[in-house]
């Protein structure tokens, strides 16, 4: 009876793996409509938003079900009885093969026992595993096709999305240029010794957290340029827009004193120098007559006229200094024009902060310039590749930055091309169709009504230089929508504002997604520097 | 067909289960077809009842007259030589008249003494004819006999012979002048058999047999010990588990109030099978198996023996007697909604 029941065993074993291998191919053809429909459902949603690697994200859920198949199949031990009950059924045995493994089970010996696993041995003998035929459900093998050719479609089909994805991808290196441009300027800062210690900390930790949120930026062109205007706008902020005017009057007395030392005028005198001449004069006033000190008295009163609008502290000290030559009180005077010489001091340090800051603000204009046009020329180049009409790529752009070193004098120009939106534009020449109209940085420019800044803070503008030399600075109002006033804002201070408005309605989603890309391109063509 | 070779007597007490299974094979068919010769087609009347005989359980054969119901259980006794007793049940037929009656009479010295008159169910064989013509009291008189195979008369019991059968016949209870069997007396029949009327080429040879010179003529091929031997092999085959468990998810189907039972069930049957009814199944099923060649009970041995183990222990509502359902339906209609596995 034991000899019957290890062959009955033996015969069952390849049964029951075939049995498993069947099990396993009956529901996989029962559940491959799981993976196809996320295979589906993955690339018809990689059709309306931009979906990086989206080829393997849709193969995952095919993939997960593939897992899941192996393990049912590793997992699905059938033991014997249950291999013998499902032979009995699947090839109508009349339950002699389960009936046997469970008496062997019981250790029955009567005679009826005995001869039923016998013969039930003997059935088994007659069995093989080629008699269980492999069953799929073919009907929902069917359903399944439907959604993997639809996936295979739009595979194949050409996805819209891949422009953007492209974009994505050329504003993220662009913004990695950027942001390791950035790092050199925060290093060249801080090996900069002209800085206030104050100044440096400053600008080190505003570049420092632009830097990391533009290395954190997954490729969002607009939130990377609200970043960049962000921080141009404190940047803004710091700079005194009297920094040129200082620097030309100073580097005017400067010149002057060299006169009145009897030297030649230098094209680009410095401010050392003049400083310790105005220290040398603090010294040899003693030593000057009645009609020296009168002479002096007149230039330095003269200085002081020039330096009042842009350098109203050294002026100060000079027009008393002179002040006090003509009383004749020498004293004061030497002590005014230590005063002065100090304030040039002062005034050197600051016009290097100014430098640095105009430096840093160029630099990050350069790079929001370079981000705005990052992915566009790319998309608009896509745009003719594929031969549709487009919206994209129809502005021209070109930029300028000019910058000399010390004056730190701009010249931004923005070209703000206009072109019939059915012609193809060739990216390689930007800026051909559109009409250019330039901008510097004194225009007359409307300041938009923000009612973020109408509580507490106030700006301040310069205003027109008075008669007679006297230059008035006086406190503007806040511009309301829609009026004229003869205020001046330069242009290149005016704009992050729109740009960061524009950013935060793009982000917000008040402007409707298919009119972003005409806001985005506006807003690039505005940019300072953008000049044809 | 040859008749095994038959035992010596004490060979056969000693052991009754010396039958090997192909000797109750034979036994089977030899008897199905010694009862053939005489009754014209009527093969699953002749094997239910034969399988009815060998669980040792009681038939009750439904049918209307004149279809060789009573010829049949005749034969049967002739065929495996035990005695035979018929009853013809009419509505004034007494219980007394069944198992016997308590004499006066007089021994062999004079004197008075009661002596017991055993009545026609002292035998092996009993048909009880039209049984459902008799009072649910004298229908009653059988109940004891058929269960316990033993007769209680003031206060003594008599044990009846081995084997003891009951064949009872009745007509179809819309005809006139029938009492329905109680749902006691109806659990006691292990097989309800419902008997066909023949068909046109079985109506010409029952003409050819019974209407010419020529009386088939019919061996006695087996006898009450080997009967009794059968019964014993028949309740040693094994049943698997799994099996056993469908018969029971069978019966439990045939409840209304259980959770398991199918729509048909709750929308028919007021009550279901007995244990008793599970009883019968299982042994019907063994026999079964045994005359099909196997050793073990299967699915379809229990498919097969539902019928006629259940159709007479499930009592249909009168939702089911309105809409003209017969209890067949109803049990096919359980047999295919409780899954095998």
């Amino acid at each position: 009876m034991s000899n019957s029941y290890e062959q009955l065993r033996q015969q069952l074993q390849p049964l029951g793996l075939r049995l498993r291998y069947r099990d396993t191919l009956l529901l996989a053809s029962r559940t491959l409509w799981s993976g196809t429909i996320g295979f589906a459902l993955v690339l018809l949603a990689g059709r309306f938003i931009p979906i990086h690697n989206l080829w393997l994200l849709a193969v995952i859920p095919l993939i997960l079900w593939a897992l899941a198949m192996i393990g049912y199949l590793l997992a699905r031990q059938l033991s014997l009885q249950q291999v013998a009950r499902r032979i009995d059924s699947q090839m109508e045995l009349r339950e002699r093969l389960s009936t046997a493994i469970e008496l062997h089970d019981q250790a029955n010996h009567d005679l009826l026992s005995q001869l039923q696993q016998e013969e039930a041995a003997t059935v088994a003998q007659r069995l093989h595993p080629g008699q269980i035929p492999f069953e799929v459900d073919r009907q929902r093998l069917r359903v399944s096709m439907v959604p993997l050719a639809l996936g295979l479609a739009l595979l194949w089909l050409p996805n819209p999305q891949n422009a953007i994805l492209a974009e994505q991808r050329q504003v993220q290196q662009t913004l990695a240029q950027v942001a390791d441009q950035l790092e050199q300027l925060a290093e060249q800062i801080a090996q900069n010794q002209e800085l206030t210690a104050e100044e440096r900390a400053l600008l080190e930790q505003q570049l420092a957290e632009l830097q990391e949120r533009l290395r954190q930026n997954a490729g969002n062109r607009e939130e990377a340029l609200a970043d960049l205007s962000a921080t141009e706008a404190r940047l803004q902020q710091q700079l005194d827009p009297q920094t040129d005017a200082r620097q030309a009057a100073l580097e005017q007395m400067a010149r002057n004193l060299e006169s009145l030392s009897g030297r030649r005028p230098t094209a680009r005198p410095d401010l050392n120098q003049a400083r310790q001449q105005l220290e040398r004069l603090a010294q040899e006033l003693d030593t000057m007559n009645e009609a020296e000190r009168e002479t002096l008295a007149e230039q330095l009163a003269q200085q002081a006229g020039q330096l009042a609008a842009s350098d109203p502290r050294t002026a100060q000290s000079l027009s008393q200094a002179a002040q006090a030559l003509r009383n004749g009180d020498i004293e004061q005077a030497a002590a005014q024009l230590q005063q002065a010489a100090q304030d040039v001091r002062n005034a050197q340090s600051q016009l290097a902060d100014q430098r640095v800051v105009q430096e840093s603000l160029a630099q990050i204009q350069e790079g929001r310039q370079h981000v705005a046009r990052s992915g566009q020329q790319s998309q608009s180049g896509q745009s003719g590749q594929q031969g549709q009409s487009g919206q994209s790529g129809h502005q021209g752009q070109s930029g300028q930055s000019g910058q000399t070193g010390s004056g730190g004098s701009q010249a931004d120009h923005l070209g703000q091309g206009q072109s019939d939106t059915s012609a193809q534009v060739d990216p390689n020449r930007p800026g051909r169709n559109g009409s250019g109209a330039g901008r510097e940085r004194s225009d007359l420019v409307y300041q938009p009504y923000n009612p973020s800044t109408q509580t507490g803070e106030r700006d301040f503008i310069q205003g027109q230089q008075g008669e007679g030399g006297q230059t008035q600075q006086r406190e503007g109002e806040q511009a309301l929508p829609g009026a004229v006033n003869p205020s001046l804002v330069p242009y290149e201070q005016i704009f992050p504002e729109y740009a960061r408005s524009a950013s935060e309605a793009l982000d917000r989603g008040y402007i409707p997604p298919h009119l972003k890309e005409y806001v985005r391109d506006y807003f690039s063509q505005l940019e300072p520097g953008n000049a044809p | 067909m040859t008749i095994p070779p038959q035992r010596e007597p004490q060979e056969r007490a000693s052991a009754t289960l010396r039958m090997n299974p192909d000797e109750f094979r034979q036994y089977a068919h030899i008897i199905e077809a010694e009862v053939g010769q005489i009754i014209v087609g009527q093969r699953d009347l002749i094997r239910q009842t034969v399988i009815t005989l060998l669980a040792g359980g009681n038939a009750l054969l439904e049918g209307v007259p004149g279809l060789a119901k009573t010829t049949m259980v005749r034969t049967l006794a002739d065929v495996i030589d035990c005695s035979f007793s018929r009853i013809q049940f009419t509505p004034d037929l007494m219980p007394a008249d069944i198992i016997g009656t308590t004499l006066i009479s007089e021994d062999e010295q004079g004197r008075k003494v009661f002596r017991f008159e055993p009545g026609p169910i002292f035998t092996n064989l009993l048909l009880a004819d039209e049984i459902n013509r008799a009072t649910p009291k004298t229908q009653s008189a059988l109940l004891e006999a058929m269960q316990e195979h033993t007769v209680t008369v003031a206060k003594t019991v008599h044990r009846l012979r081995s084997p003891f059968f009951v064949l009872a016949t009745q007509n179809p209870l819309e005809m006139e002048g029938t009492y329905p069997l109680p749902e006691a007396q109806l659990d006691r029949f292990f097989f309800k058999i419902i008997v066909t009327f023949p068909t046109t080429a079985e109506l010409v040879e029952i003409a050819n047999r019974t209407t010419s010179a020529r009386t088939p003529q019919i061996r006695k091929v087996a006898s009450g010990d080997i009967i009794t031997q059968m019964q014993a092999l028949a309740r040693t085959v094994p049943i698997a588990s799994h099996v056993l468990a469908y018969a029971a998810r069978l019966i439990t189907a045939t409840h209304p109030e259980s959770k398991e039972s199918p729509a048909i069930t709750k929308q028919y049957i007021r009550y279901g099978a007995s244990p008793r009814g599970m009883q019968a199944l299982i042994l019907a099923s063994k026999i079964m198996a045994l005359l099909d060649g196997r050793y073990n009970v299967a699915f379809t041995d229990l498919k097969a023996a539902a019928l006629p183990a259940l159709r007479h222990r499930c009592v249909l509502n009168f939702e089911a007697q309105a809409e003209g359902m017969n209890p067949d339906e109803v049990v096919q209609g359980i047999i295919e909604s409780v899954k095998t596995e």
